[in-house]
């Protein structure tokens, strides 16, 4: 048997920015088409996705259909590309993507893969978190592979291992989660009136909804709440959109600092693809929880 | 001279005496509802005790005229039925919950005798004191208490209905003139506790028929009718009508009044009259749907004074809250956005709201229905309910933003419970006890249509802690409170319902309560701006605010709350 080979889409943020490079996993773009312009960009290769300048770009427009950055997948014909490169060296692809339920970067990996049936063992797997949650399930796989398991038990083990990345992000408005679809327009209209930040988390896939808060201070009371609730906490990443820290990541390192000991915790800009569902004004944390046992 | 047959050796009573006592101590409080009003005790305009209980008395006569049983238990259970449903603020919740007792110890007894009677004054005030986690003394649950207590030393004196009730009555007045002695704030203001005294009203309107009394004050007048059909009907297609009450004077030297001829002729005009009088002065109180038919007819036979005509349509639409899950003006305004669809299953959010901007703005927190009413005009439990179940949904959290709503609230919740929603799940009602607006709007920061009831219910209870409240009236008395001097008239300023100033301009109030609710070391400051003030106003006022809070950021929102220009909060 051939080594499993690992793919994933640019939505996996990495926070050490060579960790793909370094374990051989085939990164396939996520594309981001601005607004009603024609032009199509590709997450991690084309380098006006650099993802300050983007998030600078896209802040400097009103948020409308016109100037809002869509995030499409890639094309079946890409993975069917890319699966078919790696074929060459490999028996075995273990596919980790995008929550299916926030983006059909899944999908179109599943239609490509049905095409190598008999010819490559593709296991595509939905990681029902983005950004750096997927990422630490990528990691986790190269871990499991390491080990030296079989691809069906990796894929029986992640599955259950989604259940140990949170995360959760307040942002400024919703026009932008409204916009990729991800929320209803009645749901976008809450708390416009009074300016209220909502918390977002994803659950399952699905991203949600959950608490609001009318004031930054109260956002962080509300970031500091919910890492602490973890008993055990292995990771945890800050998201913030800009490389500079801002006012609001200093006050939660110092809470955590406080509260949890040891920091400061990792800070990075979040990327293009995330930045297309929450907008440019998002915050947030994911957070790892070293689950029992482990 | 005519005289009322009077009952006081009756020793049994069936259902339908239990309506025509219940009908004649509603008549009485009817009359002297406003100065039980008076006896508002807070200095803010807020939900008046008077009206509150008078309103609840009228759904529950409703209800009973509804039914023509002669059954006591009956009876009863219809007066406590329509009392629950239209109960309205605290006193008027506690009212309803006196009748509840005293339904359940009648139940199925055809009659009630002195010792039945005895029994169940004691199962209503048991009943009205179980309503609250906290029963406070010296107020109408003191007074009902001791009445009931008195009821029963009265049984070892006589088996009279009529005396035992009177007996009852006496110990009331009693034990409401002690109030004060037992709650401060009743002492300070001067007053006696209205509820205690919307209480003994009633009573006195009771003892009043036993004793074939007039029930009106004029003293000269002799009363020939008791209220000869429903004083206080419910309307007829037409919609309520006009209320018209004059006192018919006979010319000086002119021909004496045909005092039963013009009771005929009136009668025949509308409904619930009651014409009282004699061949000198008839007084008259009818509901119609022409105001000009009694008064025509009035002077012809003489001159009329004390004229009374009022559009009881629009009084009973203020006080018809409107339930509203609609926000209207869906268009390409955002804050106006249809308001979320419930699926079934999810949690839904019922608040009351005094104004129609508050309305929309809980709206755009994702209350799934409004139910108008606050401040002066308290919804009824009945309001709330129908909210409840307008949801798609078995789950339902009520913010009622207000502290005289609380129990409604609660008693809206307790009857939900026993109904489903429409996929047959039985209703779950979780009680916020919000005191203000902002306080709701704070706790619908924490609601999560898609959590747990429990967790989310405890989650919003608690955001309730992270706001503090102002709010900016006028005072509707005297007072000295919390250490403030309050002048009737004067503008004052509450900080989560207390006292904090007090004269002045508005403008120098709004700044010591923000100074109170240290303003200055928090992050935002909201107005909710009332009906009264305009945005420009509200706009100037807080361009100058910002002058001294130049680090706090500023929402201000058209709420449309009446009687409070100002609504603040700080967080």
């Amino acid at each position: 048997l051939a080594e499993i080979r690992i793919v994933t889409d640019s939505c996996a943020h990495f926070v050490r920015p060579t960790y793909a490079v370094d374990h051989r996993i085939s990164v396939i773009p996520l594309r981001v088409q601005m607004g009603d312009s024609p032009a199509i960009l590709r997450e991690g290769v084309d380098r006006e996705l650099d993802p300050e300048d983007f998030l600078r770009r896209i802040a400097a427009h009103n948020a409308t259909t016109t100037t809002m950055p869509t995030l499409l997948p890639p094309t079946v014909d890409q993975f069917v590309e890319l699966y078919t490169r790696l074929s060459k060296e490999t028996d075995q692809i273990l596919s980790i993507h995008v929550s299916r339920g926030m983006h059909s970067t899944w999908q179109n990996a599943k239609t490509a893969a049905e095409t190598l049936l008999g010819r490559c063992n593709i296991a595509v797997l939905d990681s029902q978190t983005a950004s750096i949650g997927q990422a630490v399930l990528v990691e986790h796989a190269v871990q499991l592979i390491r080990e030296g398991k079989d691809l069906a038990d990796i894929v029986r083990i992640l599955r259950r291992g989604t259940g140990g990345v949170y995360c959760v992000f307040y942002v400024e408005n919703l026009d932008y989660l409204e916009h990729s679809g991800l929320i209803t327009v009645s749901q976008s209209a809450l708390g416009t009136m009074l300016g209220i930040k909502p918390f977002l988390t994803i659950e399952e896939g699905i991203l949600h909804p959950m608490e609001k808060v009318r004031t930054r201070s109260q956002a962080i009371d509300k970031l500091v709440e919910f890492i602490v609730e973890f008993g055990a906490v292995d990771r945890l990443v800050i998201l913030q959109n800009t490389r500079s820290n801002t006012e609001q990541t200093r006050s939660l390192q110092e809470r955590l600092a406080a509260e949890l000991g040891g920091g400061p915790f990792p800070v990075v800009v979040y990327q293009p693809s995330l930045a297309c569902f929450l907008g440019t004004d998002a915050m947030g944390v994911f957070v790892y929880e070293k689950a029992a046992g482990e | 001279m005519r005289t009322s047959p009077a009952f006081t050796t009756v020793t049994v009573c069936d259902g339908t005496a239990l309506r025509h006592l219940f009908r004649a101590g509603v008549a009485w409080f009817e009359q002297n509802v406003q100065r039980i009003n008076l006896l508002n005790v807070y200095p803010v305009p807020d939900g008046d005790t008077g009206t509150n209980m008078l309103h609840t008395m009228r759904a529950a006569l409703q209800a009973a005229d509804a039914s023509d049983t002669t059954h006591a238990g009956e009876m009863a259970q219809h007066l406590a039925t329509g009392a629950l449903y239209g109960s309205r603020g605290n006193s008027g919740t506690s009212f309803s919950q006196f009748l509840r007792g005293f339904a359940h110890s009648l139940q199925g007894k055809a009659t009630m005798d002195a010792q039945q009677m005895v029994e169940s004054f004691r199962e209503a005030s048991r009943f009205a004191y179980r309503a609250f986690q906290e029963p406070v003394e010296g107020t109408i649950l003191t007074v009902g208490r001791e009445m009931a207590e008195e009821a029963e030393h009265a049984l070892h004196e006589t088996s009279y209905l009529a005396r035992i009730t009177e007996r009852v009555l006496e110990r009331g007045k009693k034990s409401v003139a002690h109030t004060p002695e037992l709650l401060p704030i009743l002492k300070k203001a001067g007053v006696v506790d209205a509820g205690g005294q919307g209480l003994v009203t009633f009573f006195e309107g009771i003892v009043k028929f036993l004793n074939g009394e007039k029930i009106e004050q004029v003293e000269k007048m002799q009363t020939t009718t008791v209220p000869r059909r429903e004083i206080l009907q419910a309307a007829d297609s037409r919609g309520y009508g006009y209320d018209v009450q004059y006192i018919l004077h006979k010319h000086t030297n002119g021909t004496a009044l045909d005092f039963e001829t013009i009771r005929r002729d009136i009668e025949a005009m509308g409904e619930s009259g009651v014409i009282i009088g004699d061949s000198d002065v008839i007084k008259v109180h009818i509901h119609v749907h022409d105001p000009g038919m009694p008064l025509s007819y009035g002077v012809r036979w003489g001159y009329l004074t004390d004229l009374v005509v009022e559009n009881m349509q629009v009084q009973s639409e203020e006080f018809t809250p409107m339930m509203d899950v609609s926000a209207g003006n869906i268009g390409n305004n955002r804050e106006d956005a249809p308001p979320i669809t419930l699926e079934p299953g999810q949690i839904g959010v019922v608040a009351v709201s005094p104004g129609d901007g508050l309305r929309r703005m809980f709206l755009n927190l994702g209350v799934a229905a409004v139910v108008s009413g606050g401040q002066t005009m308290n919804p009824s439990t009945e309001d709330i309910l129908n909210a409840i179940k307008s949801l798609n949904t078995d789950k339902v959290i009520v913010l009622p933003n207000n502290k005289n709503i609380i129990r409604s609230a609660e008693q809206a919740g307790e009857l939900a419970a026993g109904l489903t929603d429409s996929a047959g799940n039985p209703i779950h009602v979780r009680v916020i006890p919000s005191r203000t607006v902002p306080q709701g709007v704070s706790a619908m920061m924490m609601h999560n249509a898609d959590g747990t009831l429990d967790y989310v219910a405890n989650m919003m209870r608690e955001a309730i802690a992270d706001v503090m409240t102002g709010e900016i009236t006028t005072a509707t008395r005297d007072i000295e409170l919390d250490g403030i001097d309050v002048h009737n008239g004067s503008v004052i300023g509450l900080v989560d319902g207390k006292l904090a100033a007090s004269g002045g301009d508005l403008n120098t109030v709004i700044r010591e309560v923000l100074n109170r609710m240290d303003a200055a070391n928090r992050e935002l400051i909201t107005l909710y701006y009332g009906q009264e003030v305009t945005e420009q106003q509200a706009n100037a006022l807080v361009e100058s605010l910002q002058e001294e809070y130049n680090g706090q950021e500023f929402d201000v929102i058209s709420g449309g709350q009446p009687f409070y220009p100002y609504i603040l909060s700080v967080e």
